[in-house]
């Protein structure tokens, strides 16, 4: 055993350790002619990308540097495990060993500072803060040896010069020597070749999210992760160092306790330094080795150089060398802000950015950039756009909080429908698994998997979901080159601010069905085959028959979902929300004003309204933008032409459009102050009735979340789907559109196994995306049962001598849970004293409210709509009803 | 006192005038330095968390703080914010965006405010480093 160590170990360690200094220095040496120390990052950037000779060279001085590293301490541990420290007679030569291991710390860190990545600036940043915190001089030592922030020559000096020339003092100090032998020599060089050539010396990107010192220090970062103040960490090592030069005056007894101490402490920093190293992620949060890390998956690249590689353009993106723009610089198809020369490809794609050779470059790419799952690192990564990154997680369309808070209290698992909830903790309960199998398909995070272009019925994506698209040619250059492999691609797919109406489609044609209600498309029962070739219908790729309905104003304008919905309402404001009306910042009078209102010019416009602005190309001027009332955000395709008149821009169709004011009917009088404009405007809303939901154990579903088929799937049976005008209701002041959220049914015991059902009638607000200029009459409110919540059916006004009465009969049969008509909201002329919403702040209206409203409408039985009378009365209706004559009988209640 | 000892005195004492000149020169050089104290201009900032080099501009309706960027723990650059939480990538310090008080270890002291004056018509933000 001992013959085989002897054979492997071919000198001391010591001389190891030197033969590797000496060939350190020579490697440094020609190392500093490529080095620019006013660029260090391109500089060492360009080597390793482009010069495989001077990167082989910056390899070796990295590796021989390391095995100098490793072989001193082995070095030191031997000696004082055989107590050698005795040999060494003078205290000034043992004082210079101690003193040593200080230098070599500076000479190794600095090396590792002065390549200038991110890792080393926040690693300069570290120390020159430590020094400086020392209680006396730690202002001198600091500026000596660390210098001001942007300043690399203090550390440049003291590199190549001071530490080196120190290193070599003490080493011919203690051991007489400095050569060695020339086998050892040569066998390390052959040691530190092969490293050389197979592994690169570190060098990080400016995009990393994870920080890591290096591998020596990274257990002294996890020291620092505990201590609070780093100062007695540097006392700490100080006194190691102090113990280290008083050992041989110890008693040997004493001295033995000492050194055992001394390698339980290195002990202890080894196995932190393994921790550090494989179980820290982002922000220093524990993850296991395991888990998603790119950092950990190229920390050490197995690369062997290549020397053959054809010499190609070196492009410099972002101030550093880019190998990807070699062979990708002539790709087409992307907007400027996105242009390979001036983002690259690594911002997006990541890999490895450092190389010209294929495969290496192509290691560990993100095929798909964009998902919420590598944002951080792709489009949210710190040099992109890290703060709307760290908004969109939060956003609504990324948690479903509302969907899933609404679900759970439907199932009653929740008290109300307000809770706070999120994607990840989905359990296994009854409601859990029903948003599984039906509804949480459709949330930004869902992952899309391969590149191309995104299908109809793909949803989410995260960035991709809106910004990507595959214009003509690079659609066609997809499906020509599907499944070949090793063609350049020419044709990138744009990364736009282009976002049209069908980015939206595939998720918001269900539920509220908003999307396709906007372009007038009403869902049905219908089957494929009963519509063919029929006008006036419409099949959607997933096999759901529309019917023609009526659009929106505003897509007969030539509107689209970007016109209104800008960036802080589609990717969140930082705020977290719990229902989307929350989110949603614009409201109808932020465009049809009658004044000026609250404005804003651009060049005071927030950053990103101002980004968004020029991306667009419009040409910046000095006119105002209107500012929405509720959040405070620009709405950057408006503008005040002249003194009142208020214009739009189409994002997407660059079609000016005038928005008009309100019509004077809409201000008039007391009597509809609390009306809101959707409550008169909205044309029609989807209304879905007598949907049942049941748990079936052999119906093989798909689980949304995971994206895998799974036995046993909630299913749902629906009823009736109905297009008709809102039902209205009064959220805290205001009286607003609702629609039946969630007349439902839930065989709750086909999850549990016991015997029950659960029965809802909870409406939910409606946004009916249906706006017409000429609001609803007066009837369609006030003598319709349906918009006061009582249902279809026939209302009626009885009168009798002197005395009238309103009679109801309800279209559909009463549902046997309560009595009440199938479509019904309230009973008829009585309140509900449960939660009759979706929302807490959403209520019927009271008995007093349906009173009111019907006065009204008993008046509005003989009177017309547009009668002096009944005009005139919406300024004061309890002085006009004081002068009605003996012939107008008031309902009895 | 022979010729070793007396050169061996010599040397040792001549240290502590050099010393002096060291760090002299050193603080000398800071006087100079932090007599030049520099201004940055911001302008047209977003609303909530702005990270830049030096400084952090945190802009809340009716409310701007400015903080230095440097993590007051071991003096890191604070690079990310997560859910209105400033982050130290280094040793996960985190800081709460509106207040610049740690919420979480191994920092104990708040982020450092920096002085600065917000021009109210253009919304500039000027700040002192």
């Amino acid at each position: 055993m001992k013959n085989c160590l002897r054979l492997l170990l071919f000198d001391t360690y010591g001389r190891i350790a030197t033969a590797a200094l000496l060939l350190c220095i020579l490697s440094g040496i020609f190392l500093a002619i490529p080095y620019d120390i006013s660029l260090p990052y391109l500089s060492v950037t360009l080597m390793v990308t482009a010069n495989p000779y001077a990167s082989l060279i910056r390899n070796m001085h990295y590796w021989s540097a390391q095995l100098f590293l490793v072989f001193t301490l082995i070095h030191l541990v031997d000696h004082l495990k055989q107590s050698t420290e005795d040999n060494i007679k003078s205290r000034y030569t043992w004082l210079g060993v101690t003193l040593s291991l200080l230098v070599t710390a500076y000479a190794m860190i600095s090396g590792f500072i002065l390549k200038a990545d991110p890792d080393s600036l926040q690693a300069r940043r570290i120390l020159a803060g430590l020094l400086e915190s020392l209680p006396v001089g730690g202002r001198i030592l600091q500026q000596t040896f660390m210098g001001n922030e942007k300043n690399f020559q203090p550390v440049y000096i003291h590199h190549l010069s001071t530490a080196t020339l120190l290193l070599v003092i003490v080493i011919y100090d203690h051991a007489r020597t400095i050569w060695g032998s020339l086998k050892t020599l040569l066998i390390t060089l052959f040691m530190i070749g092969l490293l050389s050539f197979f592994f690169r010396a570190p060098l990080s990107t400016m995009d990393e999210n994870i920080l890591k010192g290096p591998w020596y220090f990274v257990g002294f970062q996890e020291m620092l992760h505990f201590f609070s103040h780093p100062v007695y960490l540097l006392v700490f090592s100080f006194l190691v160092l102090a113990v280290i030069f008083l050992l041989p005056l110890f008693r040997p007894s004493i001295r033995k306790v000492v050194k055992y101490l001394l390698f339980c402490f290195l002990f202890v920093y080894l196995i932190l330094t393994l921790v550090a190293f494989f179980f820290r992620g982002e922000n220093w949060k524990w993850q296991w080795p395991w888990e998603h890390s790119y950092h950990l998956k190229t920390a050490l690249r197995w690369k062997p150089l290549t020397f053959h590689t054809p010499v190609k353009p070196v492009f410099v993106v972002l101030g550093r060398a880019e190998g990807c723009v070699a062979c990708h610089g002539g790709m087409k198809g992307l907007t400027e802000s996105h242009n390979v020369h001036q983002t690259g490809c690594f911002s997006c794609h990541r890999g490895d950015p450092f190389t010209l050779d294929k495969t290496q470059a192509h290691r560990h790419m993100e095929m798909v950039p964009g998902n919420l799952s590598n944002a951080r690192m792709t489009c949210g990564s710190p040099g992109c756009h890290p703060g709307i990154c760290d908004r969109i997680p939060g956003s609504l369309m990324a948690t479903l909080t509302g969907m899933i808070s609404v679900d759970r209290f439907a199932f009653g698992e929740n008290k109300t429908p307000d809770g706070v909830a999120g994607l990840a903790n989905l359990g296994n309960t009854a409601a859990d698994r029903h948003l599984q199998h039906l509804c949480v398909g459709c949330h930004s995070g869902n992952e899309k998997t391969k590149p191309g272009p995104t299908a109809w019925l793909d949803r989410g994506g995260g960035c991709n979901a809106c910004h990507l698209g595959y214009e003509k040619q690079a659609r066609a250059e997809f499906e020509q080159q599907r499944g070949k492999q090793g063609v350049l691609p020419l044709y990138h797919p744009s990364i736009s601010l282009n976002i049209t109406n069908d980015r939206c489609m595939s998720c918001h044609s269900r539920s509220g069905r908003i999307a396709t209600s906007y372009e007038g498309w009403h869902e049905t029962l219908l089957k494929p085959n009963e519509v063919k070739n029929l006008k006036g219908f419409k099949i959607l790729p997933d096999g759901r028959v529309f019917s023609y309905t009526g659009s929106d104003i505003h897509y007969q304008k030539g509107m689209g979902c970007i016109d209104c919905h800008g960036s802080y309402e589609l990717m969140g404001d930082g705020n977290a929300y719990r229902h989307k009306e929350q989110a949603v910042m614009v409201q109808c009078i932020d465009c049809h004003r009658k004044d000026t209102g609250n404005t804003v010019k651009l060049r005071e416009a927030d950053r990103e309204t101002q980004l968004i602005y020029g991306l667009r190309g419009w040409k910046e001027d000095e006119r105002k933008m209107a500012v929405t009332e509720k959040g405070n955000r620009p709405l950057s395709n408006t503008c005040l032409a002249g003194d009142s008149a208020w214009m739009m821009v189409g994002k997407t169709t660059g079609k000016t459009m005038k928005m008009k004011p309100p019509a004077a009917a809409c201000t008039k009088g007391k009597a509809h102050s609390r009306l809101s404009c959707e409550a008169c405007h909205t044309e029609w809303v989807p209304q879905c009735i007598g949907c049942h939901n049941a748990y079936e154990k052999e119906t093989l579903g798909d689980n949304m979340l995971t994206g895998r088929p799974e036995q046993g799937s909630w299913v749902e049976y629906k009823d009736k789907f109905l297009a008709d005008k809102p039902v209205l209701g009064i959220r805290e002041k205001k009286i607003v559109t609702m629609t039946p959220g969630m007349i439902m049914s839930i065989d709750i015991g086909s999850f549990t196994g016991k015997p029950e059902t659960i029965n809802r009638r909870l409406y939910a607000p409606a946004s009916g995306h249906t706006t017409l200029a000429k609001g609803r009459s007066c009837k369609s409110c006030h003598n319709d049962p349906l918009a006061i919540g009582y249902g279809r059916g026939i209302l009626t006004y009885q009168v009798t001598g002197k005395t009238g009465r309103w009679k109801f009969e309800p279209r559909f049969t009463a549902k046997k849970a309560d009595s009440l008509p199938e479509d019904a909201w309230i009973p008829f002329l009585k309140e509900r004293k449960d939660i009759s919403s979706t929302r807490l702040n959403i209520r019927p209206f009271s008995i007093e409210e349906q009173h009111r409203i019907l006065t009204v409408g008993a008046c509005l039985t003989c009177h017309k709509e547009n009668a002096a009378l009944m005009i005139q009365s919406q300024d004061d209706f309890q002085k006009t009803l004081q002068k009605r004559i003996a012939n107008c009988v008031l309902p009895v209640w | 006192m022979n010729r070793q000892a007396f050169l061996r005195i010599l040397g040792v004492s001549s240290l502590l005038p050099l010393s002096w000149l060291w760090s002299r020169m050193i603080l000398t050089q800071d006087k100079y330095l932090t007599a030049s104290v520099s201004q940055k201009k911001f302008r047209n900032l977003a609303d909530g968390i702005n990270l830049f080099d030096e400084v952090i501009i945190v802009r809340n309706p009716g409310k701007t703080m400015v903080f230095s960027s440097r993590c007051t723990h071991a003096g890191c650059r604070i690079t990310r914010s997560e859910n209105n939480i400033l982050l130290c990538p280094c040793h996960g310090s985190r800081y709460d965006a509106t207040t610049g008080k740690v919420l979480k270890g191994p920092a104990f002291e708040s982020l450092h405010p920096l002085p600065f004056s917000l021009d109210q018509i253009t919304g500039t933000i000027t700040v002192k480093i």
